[in-house]
């Protein structure tokens, strides 16, 4: 401060001279006490004013017990305000913490008087600072949010330096007239000072009066009065302004819209995992409606005075919300510099061509959006391995040890993927449609830039690392997966480079954060394909072992520990890891043996970092496509092996591509990606991203319809094409079949749990039905199989049920034999009647009986389970019957919790620690 | 040093491309091998109960156990019994079920290898045929007449799920016959539709109706009224192989061909007799979608049998008609070594014989179980290429078993009727 002052000294007093009459009005200064700030150096600030007559002196507040000879203390402003006499003409409101420059009220004076203004306010400084601007006066939005123009930090340059007419001044140092201050009854006291200002300038304005700034007059401020233009306070005292401020028919849109500002600015600021605003904005409304009555006698007080229309205040302000405007812009930046690298685009569009990276990145992402078309205007297909979400808390309960619904049901833990889908439906109020389409587009869209990132941290800067994103997506493994609908596995792939770029940690970011990254990165990717888990550590490990550096084994194995989410399923079906006759045999095409072995020899002429990207993808993927080719697994390790191989791939691409010359050696490379990343794009042409279409949910639909009280039971679904069976199937006497429910196939339903006693019992009814038993609805009566469809070519089940005596055809499925089976018992029923299915359990009316539920037998079945043959009972006495979770479900579930807030913590921790 | 690390990593990434390449890829995995059709334990048959005429329902089976008789019509059943198949055999007297008149009935038999048989009894009545396991999509009903003094019913049963509709092709001496009731006939699931030929085509002497089932499936009977004895007899599915051993109560009897095909089908007849066999003892053609009458008494020899062989699909019956009563089957499109005759034996006041065809090399021994409480036992060496005729005592059925593949047909008479029948092959 002093050097600025000691500067200005010298000029003002080079200027005073050239000022006529600046001095003569009557000025009395209000110096209101603050907290904290230097009192006797405020009065000795005021006194050291050039200005005459020399401006008389109170201060407002509680104040020191002593005050200098000549100053006088009132407690109210209010009060200070109403006893000043006629020969003053104006006030000068000025806070203890601020130290006016001595020609500051001068200048005031003068530039009140000239613009015939009623309200002036200072240019107000940082104390302490050499020159660093806080206001010049401010417009606002509709809701009194200051807009103020000024960069954080930005400097003094006079830049500013206009007197003009603005929608507020602070209350930091404010000169006002005293007819004006009188009729306004002063500073609203229950306001923190940039709302008092506004509120002030507000009034002051429908008073018929002009408020202007005065950048001439400067005063430094110490800020001690100062909260953040954010602060809840601060918040509660726009919306008290306007309050008092706005006419009826204003309030009547703006309040309703304040609100709406409130709701979107606290759910984007969420999204910036940012909950502070969100706590603000409730803390500012419950502030008002607790004032709302002192708030409403001001609006009275107000409205003598009043003489001019909201349009008056209007004229000052921006269109829209500022704040809204603030936090999407933060928004949009930090979304923008996920695969902004250089910051291009935030350093401005002129650096666009010289960012490679950039234009790579936009020309993948155009084409991932192409690729996903059909899933953007029409929804995702359902077929395959892709069905709609179960409502959020169901799936949750589920995931939690809850009742696995899944064919004839089971107390084994639901794939983990269930619980991961139901917290993003919950994120999206439950709209599953929009949940799934966004989570596909999303994740091809994070596998371009994941990978883009991944190579970036691995040293590559060129294009390719972007477009080698698509090859991660529809790459040798991938294709095949999502060719058959395996929606979870192109989850997978959009999640993993993100989880193995976890495990590269960069220099500037503590150990803390970059292991709670390596967690948080690896949860979902644990949830959707837990073999996938060990991909980082393989990547880690091989890059090591070609000399790389910068990865960490720590950070690899840290991953791992999201494997929690997935214990409980992994333990409980073992098979979908291990046995091979339950995968699809599901193996990538020849060419791409050829391809990558390509493109590998011609990353050989590539610079060095470039060639260790690209043999160590290259090793990954044909590892993985090797793996998937000759040695039998489980569905589970062969989706593992499947996105390993296009993950592998996809740095192949990154490395090729790094950089595009006209040396012919490095041309070559270029051109082996780009066969690679052409033969890629040919997998997502169909406007899914490669899955296929279809859409069984409809096909099947007819069960709901044309359920009766009993609810529409289960659907057997039959084919000898095991790709015709939406999710798992079983392995059947010459075909694939498997239940399904009813009310419509739900993604959880995907994942057969391990055969149980009612599915061998299901498995003896169909040879028998095979084998030619004349009244096949009698035997699948018991399971509540209510329609047997019969999918693909005709085959030994067509023949037996041709000459059958009790299934109905029905025609209801041009490409599919629909059998209706009117024997099938109710899922759940008592002698009285059947029972509703509500959540994971079912109700009805309480009687003294039992409850025959058919799914297979489980002691977790409340109240009083017991086993009737393969099925299950209880007793009926309470109207309700449920699943007690398991506990292995249950406690992986809060370990799971555990550890991503282990996850966020340590991220926290480690961003605070220096 | 890190070159060569890169390039042992490139040779390796060459080496797995090859492994991966050039080895042979893991299967999918497969469903389980698909079971055998045990085939169907359901016997399909066309009975009549009421003015004066009843229908007895004898089941044979290789295992005992419960069996189920129920008369179906207008969409539900009439009624139903049910009884214990012990020491092989039980029997339904359809009045017990229910008085109908004609109606189709469900038989459910302990097993695939069992047999039941329709028998029609009434006042110079007497009509046999082994009821119908499993439907087919194609089959043909042969040598109905509607000439004065006869009838002709064509009956189509559909006990299944699902409604069904079939296509009648009707031909006769005349030639393709049109009415409009032969097309898109509608067989409601369990009910059956008897069409009376006798009013839609009147006058003529040799009607042949082909079955198409277009949607789901129907059994198919025709039966003649001639005088008071009635003939039974189900449709057939055309083949190329026929055999008909011909008992000598209907040694003047005709053999049918027919042809389903809207092409000529040439056809060889071969004679079995006790001067031997006689291979191409006549040939000829069938005219497309027509009829060839073999005339049984030109074949020299007292005991004579015939093989026909087609070029394509054609259906052979034997039919008798005379003074004697009327009697129609179907020749026996296989040999078997097992032969399950429900109620065979059984029949009150008339003559029953078996009559055996043995078209192996070898001679096959022959053996006669009678099931029932009382279990006559009997056996016959039969030499290769001979027909045999004998006798059959009291039983409520019989097992005919032989060390070869033969053919067998029954034949029962009694006052003023005559009846024909097939055996269910069983055991294959």
């Amino acid at each position: 401060m002093s050097a600025r002052m000691s500067e200005a000294d010298t000029a003002l007093t080079e200027q005073s001279p050239a000022v006529p009459d600046e001095n003569g009005h009557g000025v009395k200064v209000l110096l209101t006490d603050v907290e904290g700030a230097d009192l006797d150096a405020a009065v000795a600030a005021v006194r050291r004013q050039v200005y005459e007559p020399e401006p008389e002196l109170v201060v407002v507040g509680a104040g020191p017990e002593e005050v200098p000879d000549g100053v006088s203390v009132d407690a109210d402003l209010e009060k200070a305000i109403a006893g000043v006499g006629s020969d003053f003409d104006y006030l000068w409101i000025l806070h203890a913490d601020a130290r006016p420059r001595p020609d500051a009220l001068k200048a005031l004076v003068r530039e009140l008087s000239r613009s015939d203004a009623s309200l002036a306010g200072s240019k107000l400084l940082v104390a302490g600072t050499e020159n660093e601007l806080e206001s010049v006066g401010s417009a606002t939005d509709i809701f009194g949010e200051p807009y103020s123009g000024l960069e954080p930090g930005e400097i003094d340059l006079q830049q500013y330096d206009v007197v003009r007419e603005v929608a507020f001044v602070p209350s930091v140092s404010m000169l006002v007239r005293r007819d004006l201050a009188q009729g306004l009854r002063g500073l609203d006291r229950l306001l923190p000072p940039v709302a008092a200002g506004l509120d002030f300038s507000q009034r002051a304005r429908l008073a018929g009066g002009r408020v202007i700034t005065v950048p001439s007059s400067e005063v430094y401020h110490q800020g001690r009065c100062v909260v953040s233009t954010a602060d809840w306070r601060e918040r509660a005292g726009r919306l008290r302004s306007m309050v008092t401020a706005y006419s009826p028919l204003t309030l009547m849109w703006v309040i309703p819209y304040d609100f709406m500002v409130s709701v979107a600015d606290s759910l984007a600021n969420l999204l910036l995992l940012r909950w502070r605003p969100a706590a603000s904005y409730a803390r500012s409304w419950l502030w008002n409606l607790f004032h709302l009555p002192s708030t409403l006698r001001q609006r009275r007080r107000f409205r003598p005075v009043r003489s001019a229309g909201d349009e008056e205040l209007f004229r000052f302000q921006a269109r829209g919300s500022v704040r809204l405007r603030e936090t999407g812009s933060e928004l949009t930046g930090r979304l923008l510099s996920v695969f902004d690298d250089d910051q291009a685009l935030a350093r401005g569009t002129r650096r666009l061509r010289s960012s490679p990276g950039i234009w790579g990145a936009m020309a993948a992402g155009a084409l991932v959006v192409f690729g996903a078309r059909s899933i953007i205007f029409t929804g995702m297909p359902n077929t395959g391995f892709s069905f709609p979400l179960e409502p959020p808390t169901i799936a949750l309960e589920r995931w939690a040890g809850g009742w696995n619904d899944s064919g004839l049901g089971s107390a084994t833990a639901v794939h983990p993927a269930v619980g991961l889908a139901a917290v993003v439906s919950w994120l999206m109020f439950g709209a599953e449609g929009a949940t799934r389409a966004l989570a596909t587009v999303g994740a091809g869209l994070s596998a371009v830039v994941g990978v883009g990132r991944l190579a970036g941290r691995m040293g590559l800067r060129g294009p390719g690392r972007y477009l080698a994103g698509l090859v991660l997506v529809a790459g040798p493994g991938s294709a095949a997966l999502t060719g058959v609908g395996s929606w979870t596995g192109l989850l997978a792939a959009g999640i993993l480079p993100w989880t193995v770029r976890a495990s590269f940690r960069r220099a500037s970011v503590g150990s803390s954060t970059a292991i709670g990254w390596a967690l948080i990165t690896a949860i979902p990717l644990a949830a959707l394909s837990p073999p996938l888990l060990v991909v980082p550590l393989l990547t880690v490990l091989l890059w090591r072992a070609l000399g790389g550096s910068e990865s960490s084994l720590v950070l690899a194995s840290a991953s791992l520990g999201a494997v929690v989410v997935a214990v409980p399923f992994l333990v409980g079906d073992p098979g979908w890891v291990l046995y091979p006759s339950r995968s699809l045999g599901l193996t990538p095409h020849g060419l791409w043996f050829a391809l990558v072995a390509t493109g590998a020899a011609a990353v050989w002429f590539v610079d060095h970092r470039a060639r260790m990207v690209g043999i160590a993808g290259a090793l990954l993927a044909v590892a993985g496509m090797t793996l998937a080719q000759l040695v039998p697994m489980g569905p589970g390790l062969e989706e593992g092996v499947l996105v390993m191989a296009s993950f592998g791939a996809s740095l192949v691409v990154a490395g090729a591509a790094n950089v595009i010359t006209r040396d012919i050696k490095k041309l070559v490379a270029v051109v082996a990606a780009a066969g690679i990343v052409l033969v890629s794009i040919g997998a997502v042409g169909n406007g899914r991203l490669g899955l296929p279409s279809g859409d069984l949910e409809s096909r099947l639909s007819f069960a709901s319809t044309l359920a009766e009280e009993g609810g529409p039971g289960r659907i057997l679904l039959a084919s000898t094409d095991r790709l015709d069976i939406p999710g798992e199937a079983r392995a059947g006497p010459g075909f694939w079949y498997r239940v399904v429910d009813g009310s419509g196939v739900t993604q959880d339903e995907v994942w057969l749990p391990p055969p149980t006693d009612a599915d061998r019992s299901l498995r003896s009814a169909l040879d028998e039905v095979v084998s030619g038993s004349l009244r096949p609805g009698a035997l699948l009566s018991e399971f509540s199989i209510r329609w047997v469809v019969l999918l693909g070519a005709t085959f030994a089940l067509d023949d037996a049920l041709d000459v059958q005596l009790d299934l109905i055809p029905t025609p209801l499925d041009p490409s599919a034999r629909v059998f209706d089976n009117p024997l099938a018992l109710p899922v759940a029923y008592t002698d009285s009647g059947p029972w509703a299915h509500v959540g994971t359990g079912f109700s009805g009316d309480a009687e003294d009986a039992r409850l025959n539920i058919a799914v297979s037998h489980h002691a977790g079945w409340s109240p009083d389970s017991a086993a009737d043959s393969w099925a299950t009972t209880v007793s009926a006495d309470q109207g309700v019957a449920w699943f007690r979770a398991q506990p292995l479900g249950l406690w992986a579930a809060v370990a799971s919790v555990l550890v991503l807030g282990t996850g966020l913590l340590m991220i926290a921790l480690g961003r605070r620690s220096p | 040093m890190r070159q060569g690390r890169l390039l042992g990593a490139l040779g390796a990434v060459f080496v797995l491309s090859a492994v991966g390449a050039f080895f042979p890829a893991r299967q999918p995995s497969m469903p389980e091998p698909s079971l055998a059709h045990e085939g169907s334990n359901a016997a399909v048959c066309s009975i009549e109960q009421g003015s004066g005429r009843n229908t007895v329902v004898p089941v044979a089976s290789l295992v005992d156990g419960p069996a189920r008789l129920e008369v179906f019509a207008g969409g539900s059943a009439a009624g139903s019994a049910d009884a214990t198949v012990g020491a092989g055999a039980a029997s339904f007297a359809v009045s017990d079920v229910a008085a109908v008149g004609l109606a189709g009935a469900l038989g459910e038999l302990p097993a695939a290898d069992a047999a039941a048989s329709a028998a029609l009894f009434g006042e110079g009545l007497l009509a046999l045929e082994a009821c119908v396991a499993s439907p087919s999509t194609q089959v043909m009903v042969a040598g109905g007449s509607t000439t004065s003094e006869q009838g002709f019913l064509l009956h189509l049963m559909n006990p299944y799920a699902a409604d069904a509709r079939v296509e009648l092709t009707v031909t006769s001496e005349s030639g393709l016959e049109s009415n409009d009731r032969f097309e898109s006939l509608s067989v409601p699931s369990g009910d059956s539709v008897t069409l009376d030929m006798a009013r839609l085509i009147p006058g003529r002497e040799v009607i042949v109706v082909t079955v198409d089932a277009a949607v789901g499936n129907v059994v198919v009977a025709g039966r003649q009224q001639s005088g008071t004895d009635s003939a039974l007899w189900t449709g057939a599915v055309p083949g190329q192989d026929w055999f008909i051993p011909v008992p000598a109560a209907v040694r003047d009897g005709r053999l049918l061909l027919v042809s389903p095909i809207n092409a000529p089908v040439e056809f060889q007849l071969d004679l079995y007799s006790e001067e031997g066999f006689e291979e191409n003892y006549l040939t000829g053609t069938v005219p497309a979608r027509g009829q060839t009458w073999v005339e049984l008494a030109d074949a020299p020899g007292e005991r004579v049998a015939f093989r026909v062989l087609s070029a394509a699909p054609m259906v052979a019956t034997l039919v008798s008609s005379d003074e004697d009563g009327v009697a129609v089957t179907n020749g026996v499109p296989i040999a078997s070594s097992q032969w399950l005759f429900a109620g065979l034996g059984s029949l009150a006041g008339a003559a029953e014989n078996l009559v055996f065809l043995n078209p192996g090399l070898e001679t096959a021994t022959v053996r006669l179980d009678g099931l029932g409480e009382s279990s006559p036992m009997a056996g016959f060496e039969l030499e290769p290429d001979s027909v045999a005729e004998i006798g059959i005592e009291a039983a409520e059925g019989y097992l005919i078993s032989a060390t070869g593949e033969i053919v067998v047909v029954w034949i029962a008479w009694g006052e003023g009727s005559i009846a024909l029948a097939g055996g269910t092959p069983v055991g294959e």
